[in-house]
């Protein structure tokens, strides 16, 4: 296990690297000066090259390159050119946030996709599973950008139950959450379904059904389990996608998550903010893909890991 | 037991109630969130309009941006030579007076190379600044300036560089997504609120948790709001200046005639009618007639579709030779629309539009390298007409200005180093390196707590005094 752990951790200093180089030399690549961005077209060109030289824009690519990496494993992760705040300090206000949120959609989706797509799997065929299917497939289809103002509208504005956004108060998370983790509960509780279904068909299913385990015990118990490997999958590729934060629900919500702060930094040639959320990001993908394949292990113990 | 319990509750709920005696800040939405509280170093609209809540500049400007003193007054001893004195004693939030050694400190320190100020460039010909007395400074030029005191609008820091300001509000708080300032005066409190999204923000308005919103609102929905009794839409002519720019290296729009059919084959009425909802006029000058340098008579750019084809006809354009022409815009969805209906509008008269649209950096990039053939932008905020050297003088293509079509015009240039910004601005009109779109109105939706609440010309906040 821990032979298992030692590989995986150092393969992923290898993925986070190669992330972390491409996205590089893509932004360096991309039309758009940062210091034309920040000084205008009005400033003079010595101030132009001084301001290149305190950001360090000056260098070559690739002695910017190194100076990043460099940076990276020493845990500066420079300044930002647009705020007056190091890019440890703006990510690390937000990065918080912005886990909150994947975690509380999360929740969200499982208590949400569990119930439903077990009684989709008990009741196939019937109207029961139709229902629930078409309340899965309405959660896939409606966009956030929808889903959300439409929520806000009834829960905020017409029932006064929960704030418009922000992150002030412990309801705020409400909303957001909802329309963050609707579409992956959505999925999640048609995969349940099927998984469900198909491990019903299994032999050692009938075997506990032919032991005379009523048809819930044999469901929690013994399919359930099994069932929920392939969700555990979706959830996990999921939840990373959470944690690279989710510009619209952030935008309709004002929740202050790491990607409004990125979509800006791109828009804005912001290379270091932009930089140190990839390295986040990607240090989250890796991470969580990590504890996935930890949790299959314990899970099916015919899964060995190493 | 059981009746004891509900009246804990009850006890516990009723001192959870806001306490009503504290007045609830005045809430304003804010589109995009403030970067810099350095007056130094902003240069974004948001950053900048919260500043000049906080800080005085050595001017301001008034309603026909003619420079006026804010801290101190000035006399014009010699064209590079000018003398400041205090208007009255003022004082930083924190008590203390300021002083003309914090206002040299300020002015020193943007001039220094090594701040990296954006605003050292507009103030690189001062030469010295010299402390006659503790209420007197004289500033030297290296060079004559006739528009120079209108270029110190910076706000004054105290010699620390701490960032407190001496105008009428102070910092409280500076958040993520909320920043509040205290009016000096009356410790009214005013709360900034970022939201992002349009709808949103209306539905805060709705439920009270706004009081105004101001600007970047579809029209549709501040049409919405204005059928609300609780709001009131407040609205005033604007004098930020959108354009078509064209590029004049381009073989097919260097021909005057091609420009002159593009500009009558735009229905800008139409637009301002529909998407606009009346809320802005038609431009004509990149300076509006209430300027102090504005044009105050000129021919104004007709829709003549008929003429339009003439011209294009004229110029070798027809079904079996259409004119095709990129258009670069940004992202905005707004901005998009109004592309997508220009390009309608055009079709008409036989020329096909490509939209092109593209995140802020590479618009911008693509823009300032000579990279399109039409694109449209504004101008936000100009206050002095030495823009029209910036512009439109033939030596200030990029990187050096904003020349960006490449216009090139030997009367013009020699009328902008003239000063005489009438006939360059006529001139302009009948070149037509732009086509003058709009200046959209300020509008703003206030609720009931903020009905005196008045829009400035510019959209900056100062009408918060007004506020009870």
């Amino acid at each position: 296990m821990s032979a298992y752990l030692l590989s995986r951790l150092f393969s992923a200093v290898w993925v986070v690297l190669g992330v972390l180089t491409l996205v590089f030399f893509v932004l360096h690549a991309a039309p758009g000066d940062p210091v034309e961005l920040m000084l205008g077209e009005q400033a003079s060109g010595a101030d132009r090259e001084a301001l290149r030289e305190s950001l360090g824009l000056n260098l070559s690519v690739w002695e910017q390159y190194l100076t990043f990496l460099s940076g990276v494993v020493v845990g500066d992760w420079g300044q930002s050119i647009h705020h007056a705040q190091s890019v440890m300090e703006l990510i690390s206000a937000r990065i918080v946030e912005t886990a909150y949120l994947a975690a509380m959609s999360m929740v969200f989706a499982l208590l949400f996709a569990l119930p439903l797509g077990l009684w989709a799997a008990k009741n196939v065929g019937r109207w029961q599973d139709q229902l629930a299917m078409g309340i899965s497939l309405v959660g896939i289809s409606v966009p956030n950008f929808v889903l959300g103002p439409v929520m806000i509208w009834l829960f905020a504005v017409v029932l006064l139950w929960l704030p418009t956004g922000g992150n002030e108060t412990p309801q705020s998370v409400i909303l957001p959450a909802i329309a963050l983790g609707s579409a992956l509960a959505a999925i999640s509780a048609r995969m349940i379904r099927s998984s469900v279904l198909q491990t019903m068909q299994s032999a050692y299913i009938k075997t506990a059904r032919a032991k005379g385990l009523s048809e819930d015990k044999v469901l929690w118990r013994h399919a359930l389990r099994n069932a929920f490997l392939p969700v555990l999958t979706v959830l996990g590729l999921q939840l990373g996608m959470l944690l690279g934060g989710a510009v619209i629900t952030e935008v309709v919500f004002q929740w202050p998550g790491i990607g409004t702060l990125m979509v800006e930094a791109i828009q804005t040639r912001d290379y270091p903010v932009v930089q140190g959320c990839m390295l986040v990001i990607s240090l989250a993908y890796v991470g969580v893909n990590l504890l996935t394949d930890l949790a299959y292990a314990q899970l099916d113990p015919r899964v060995r890991l190493g | 037991m059981r009746f004891l319990s509900v009246l804990a509750c009850v006890a516990m709920l009723t001192a959870c109630q806001p306490d009503t005696s504290v007045e609830k800040p005045i809430t304003i939405a804010l589109s995009s969130a403030p970067k810099q509280f350095d007056p130094r170093f902003a240069t974004d609209a948001t950053s900048t309009r919260l500043n000049q809540l906080v800080y005085q500049g050595i001017v301001q400007f008034d309603e026909s941006n003619q420079p006026v003193p804010d801290l101190m007054s000035w006399v014009e001893l010699s064209p590079v030579h000018y003398r400041f004195k205090w208007v009255k004693p003022a004082q930083f939030s924190n008590g203390q007076a300021v002083t003309i050694e914090d206002v040299i400190a300020t002015y020193e320190s943007v001039l220094d190379s090594k701040t990296a100020s954006p605003h050292r460039a507009a103030l690189s010909h001062i030469q010295r600044i010299e402390k006659i007395n503790e209420t007197t400074m004289d500033i030297y030029l290296s060079k004559a300036d006739s528009l120079f005191v209108s270029r110190l609008t910076l706000g004054v820091l105290p010699k620390s560089m701490n960032l407190i300001g001496s105008g009428d509000f102070k910092w409280v708080e500076k958040g993520l997504q909320k920043w509040t300032l205290e009016r000096v005066s009356d410790a009214r409190q005013f709360q900034f609120v970022l939201s992002k999204d349009p709808t949103v923000r209306v539905l805060k308005m709705m439920k009270g948790e706004l009081d105004i919103i101001q600007n970047n609102l579809p029209f549709e929905l501040v049409a919405y709001l204005d059928k609300k009794q609780a709001f009131e839409v407040k609205s005033r002519a604007g004098s930020n200046f959108s354009y078509l720019g064209f590029n004049l290296k381009d073989p097919i729009l260097s021909d005057l005639r091609v420009r002159q059919a593009i500009a009558m084959g735009i229905d800008r009425q139409a637009l301002i009618q529909y998407l606009f909802q009346d809320q802005a006029r038609p431009a004509h000058s990149l300076l509006p007639e209430t300027h102090w340098a504005g044009l105050k008579k000129f021919q104004p750019i007709k829709y003549k579709p008929k003429q339009a084809q003439r011209l294009l006809a004229e110029a070798g354009y027809n079904e079996q030779n259409p004119l095709v022409l990129s258009y670069k815009t940004s992202t905005d969805p707004f901005r998009i629309r109004l592309a997508t209906v220009m390009q309608a509008q055009l079709a008409k008269i036989g020329v096909q539009l490509n939209i092109q649209s593209y995140d802020w950096g590479t618009f911008y990039g693509d823009i300032k390298n000579g990279n399109f053939q039409l694109y449209s932008l504004a101008w936000v905020g100009i206050k002095t007409p030495d823009i029209f050297q910036y512009v439109f003088h033939s030596e200030f293509q990029p990187p050096k200005g904003a020349n960006r079509g490449a216009y090139v015009n030997p009367k013009v240039d020699q009328w902008i180093e003239q000063e005489d910004y009438l006939k360059v601005q006529q001139q302009v009109l009948e070149d037509l390196p732009y086509v003058p779109l709009w200046y959209e109105n300020q509008v703003a939706i206030v609720g009931e707590r903020a009905k005196k609440y008045r829009l400035s010309a510019d959209g900056n906040y100062s009408g918060l005094n007004y506020v009870d």
